[in-house]
């Protein structure tokens, strides 16, 4: 037992070192992007139009410290950014991290409402195709499940606003309410955006959790449970579906993963005030702090939930936790 | 008890009901063990399962009754039918480690078992679990409670299965080919378990299998079947020495027997009319020009000199790594022309030791001698040469042939890397091939798909044969085929290593045929060899222990018939 529980800690120790690699890696892409783009921030701070003296440049380039060599500037960026400071918004020297902290929740929030949403629906449409297979009801499912994945999120978000706020008049249109000012109201306007988001992934999941479904079923021990005299029932849910359970849990974590960063169209259309907002509004603006401020924590969650779905791997399968040695 | 009467199963195809198996009537009686025998596609598998009420959904039965003490099974509902699964009829199969649900441990399933079909606690269900794997005689029961299938052995696995499938004392247990998966010495124990719980328990045992030495060891009585239909039946002593049906002579006679060598195995035929003979092929002579007479040679072709190959293990995740001696200080050699036979049992390291000759992977150290050449540490470069000359073919006819790629395509596949020939000679070449290893010519433009297990094994003998080698490492290469196509493909190797020069290096787990084939025998344990030397002298005379346990635990089919085939 002990071994098994210092074996599960050196597993976590390695994973945490490998995602701590792996952030560091994104940070400095992030830091030598802003190199690497066009376009000096100074100047556009200062107004390229107005033609600033080349005096008010410099200074401005002291005050950002871009004046100090870029070796010293990366080393200084990432021990702020280890400290959570990002550095001040160019526009009006808001402290970045401010931002994001008051941005982040909202997204994690959209994601993991859309990503519920996704597994509620797909989860069981796909048991349902793979009980039938080769069925009408199997057929129809995949059609839907294929039509889903086909509709850009943006056609659906529309058609959902025309039918829920504007036919029927139930659910407000766009906007956001903090939860703390009214609780109804907040998760009202939370539910078109996650279900416009969700009903595609649903599509992902039901088709994952099919096919999924499907091998297993097809498998030696499926038979000799069958042969044990247990009924049908008890063998899909307590057998087949943990065991299915696998490749269904990485396709949610990745699809959790991909939402960090990929809720801008839906965030836009619903006016849903999310990192993805900041981070669209930071790059038009050539705000640089804000970008790598926001684009790093889309980085980090993005680690950080893979790094969660890996580890709960291993509670759903007995050989990964060996085999990991 | 199991009365089974006119079954017939058909499956479902788009042309209608395909027949599969026809009028099939076989009683079992309590205690007793009838081996229901016979080749792949039979339809003995189909029978067992249907007798379980576990078709495959394109399948049905047509006709017939399963009594159980009276009780016809085809009538069931499906919800009688379960009750009567697990508690009144059992059933154990062929691979035990995927009969296993892989994420739950094995205690857990046998506490769901005993569950599913008796009234008691949790608490008493374990301790019954507990008491059932010692009776199936696992080493530390209490800790196979705890573990999880793929931390046993198959060995262990299958007695897990068995302690499953008697924990609700079932009047009947269907085993279907319950041994094939394990090696012999373990198929030995399984099997002698399951006829010391039969005596004990009291069950009939359906025992279905394809090896007739299984059969000979532990059935009171047996039935055959060959193509869907049952050809004969009776007491195991009275089939064995006094075979009554064409087929079942046959296959007895195509059996490569311990203690019976024979220069050809006779393989069985089917007329035109449908009837079944065994035929005894004569050995096939060289071409015309050919027989100059073979100088003997006396350099080895092979010779391996102190051979090791590690792999690191870790035994736990924080243990250090420890060497895991695969191949360790091996040494042997080959006589060009000859065969040795190489046997052991899983884990032995035989598999090892090819691919290293091969040099698919680099040994630690020791040398490979070929033609007096040490090719142990030769670059790839260096190694190319070489491999032309050393082919391989391996034990999984589906699995070692591209399955996209045409029969022409496959086999001229080596000529191709080896740009030998203009593409008109080389498709000549190919059916040139195709001759020799017995296969119609127009197989060359099909698929793998369109032929049986034994046709693949030639084309995959052919295609070995493509480039003149002089060394055929043969790893496993009968395994998988029915005693009568391993009949064909056998005498196809001894007839190729006449005709072609060929020396073969024939790994196998299997004594019998092994004895077959060989000239020369190594005996493999733990990654060293044990005893080597001329195979009549081992087979007479086992000087090592382990050479010994390997030889009693194949199942053989008696003296009687031994005296028969030598007069």
């Amino acid at each position: 037992m002990n071994a098994t529980l210092s074996g599960a800690l050196v597993l976590v120790g390695r994973k945490l070192l490998t995602a701590f690699v792996q952030l560091w890696l994104v940070a400095t892409l992030i830091f030598s992007v802003m190199y690497i783009m066009p376009g000096d921030p100074v100047l556009l701070l200062l107004g390229a139009e107005s033609n600033p003296s080349p005096e008010a440049v410099a200074a401005m380039r002291g005050q950002l410290g871009l004046d100090q060599p870029v070796i010293s500037q990366y080393f200084v960026w990432l021990w702020n950014a280890l400290h959570l400071d990002f550095g001040k918004s160019l526009t009006n020297g808001y402290p970045v991290a401010k931002y994001v902290t008051s941005n982040l929740p909202r997204t994690l929030e959209l994601a993991f409402a859309a990503i519920i949403v996704a597994a509620l629906i797909g989860v069981p449409l796909g048991i349902a195709a793979a009980l039938k297979r080769g069925s009408l009801r199997d057929t129809v499912l995949t059609s839907i499940a294929t039509i889903g994945i086909s509709v850009p999120v943006y056609i659906l978000g529309t058609l959902l606003v025309l039918f829920f706020s504007i036919q029927l008049g139930w659910l407000p249109a766009s906007g956001y309410t903090d939860i703390s000012r009214n609780v109804v109201e907040h998760f009202r306007k939370l539910a078109l955006p996650a279900f416009a988001l969700g009903f595609g992934l649903a599509a992902s999941i039901a088709r994952m959790t099919r096919s999924s479904m499907l091998e297993i079923l097809g498998r030696d021990f499926v038979r000799a449970l069958r042969a044990k005299g247990m009924s049908e029932h008890r063998i899909i849910w307590q057998h087949v579906l943990r065991n299915a359970a696998i490749p269904i849990v990485t396709i949610i974590g990745l699809q959790l993963g991909n939402l960090m960063g990929g809720t801008v169209l839906v965030e836009a259309m619903f006016n849903w005030p999310g990192l993805s907002t900041l981070l669209v509004s930071a790059v038009s603006a050539r705000n640089y702090p804000l970008v790598q401020g926001s684009m790093l924590a889309i980085a980090a969650l993005f680690i950080l939930i893979n790094l969660v779905v890996e580890l709960f791997y291993s509670l759903l399968d007995p050989r990964i936790r060996r085999r990991r040695s | 008890m199991l009365e089974i009467r006119n079954l017939s199963i058909a499956f479902k195809t788009a042309a209608g009901l395909k027949p599969a198996v026809r009028d099939v009537s076989f009683t079992i009686r309590p205690g007793e063990i009838l081996g229901l025998v016979g080749e792949s596609g039979s339809g003995k598998t189909l029978t067992s399962l249907g007798v379980m009420g576990l078709l495959p959904p394109n399948a049905v039965v047509t006709r017939g009754e399963v009594l159980v003490d009276g009780v016809d099974l085809i009538k069931c509902t499906p919800a009688e039918l379960r009750r009567l699964r697990g508690g009144h009829v059992a059933m154990i199969f062929q691979d035990p480690m995927a009969s296993l649900d892989p994420i739950f441990t094995c205690g857990d399933q046998i506490v769901e078992a005993i569950l599913l079909h008796e009234r008691i606690g949790k608490a008493a269900a374990r301790r019954k679990a507990l008491a059932l794997l010692e009776k199936v005689h696992i080493p530390d029961p209490a800790r196979c409670m705890r573990a999880f299938p793929h931390e046993l052995s198959g060995g262990q696995c299958q007695r897990v299965m068995i302690a499953m499938a008697v924990s609700c004392k079932p009047r009947i247990i269907i085993a279907d080919e319950p041994t094939t998966a394990l090696d012999v010495t373990v198929q030995k124990q399984v099997l002698d378990l399951l006829r010391g719980l039969n005596a004990e328990v009291g069950a009939a045992i359906l025992l279905i299998t394809h090896d007739l030495g299984v059969i000979y060891e532990v059935a009171d009585r047996v039935a055959v079947m060959y193509a869907g239909e049952l050809m004969e039946e009776a007491a195991t002593p009275d089939l064995f020495t006094n075979p009554q049906n064409d087929y079942t002579k046959a296959l007895i006679d195509s059996m490569p027997s311990l203690g019976l060598r024979q220069e050809r195995l006779p393989v069985i035929e089917r007329d035109a009319a449908g009837n079944v003979r065994s035929v005894r092929p004569q050995p096939r002579t060289r071409p015309a020009g050919g027989d100059v007479p073979v100088a003997v040679d006396p350099h080895p072709l092979l010779e391996l000199k102190d051979l090791r190959k590690s792999y690191w293990v870790k035994p736990t995740p924080l243990a250090a790594a420890v060497a895991m001696h695969a191949v360790d200080g091996v040494s042997f050699s080959i006589a060009p022309r000859t065969t040795l036979g190489l046997v052991g049992e899983s884990g032995c390291g035989k598999t090892t030791l090819s691919r290293a000759i091969m040099r698919l992977s680099n040994p630690d150290s020791g040398q490979i001698l070929f033609k007096g050449q040490d090719i142990a540490r030769l670059s790839e470069r260096a190694m190319r040469p070489f491999r032309r000359e050393i082919a391989m073919v391996f034990q999984n006819p589906y699995g070692s042939l591209n399955p996209r790629q045409t029969v022409a395509d496959l086999i001229g596949a080596p000529l191709a890397i080896f740009e030998e020939g203009t593409p008109a000679e080389r498709s000549k070449h190919v059916l040139q091939l195709l001759d020799a290893v017995g296969l119609p010519r127009a197989a060359a433009a099909k698929y793998p798909h369109e032929f049986s297990g034994g046709q693949r094994q030639r084309i995959a003998v052919a295609r070995a044969l493509a480039l003149k080698p002089s060394l055929v490492i043969c790893d496993e290469a009968v395994s998988a085929l029915d005693v009568s196509v391993q009949a064909q493909v056998l005498n196809l190797l001894k007839d190729l290593q006449v005709e072609f020069d060929l020396t073969y290096l024939f790994i196998s787990h299997d004594l019998s045929v092994v004895e077959h084939i060989s000239d020369t025998i190594a005996v493999m344990q733990k990654g060293r060899i044990v005893e080597a030397g001329p195979a009549e002298a081992i087979f007479a005379a086992p000087q090592h222990a382990y050479t010994r346990l390997l030889l009693d635990a194949v199942p053989t089919v008696g003296a009687e018939r031994a005296r028969r085939g030598r007069a």
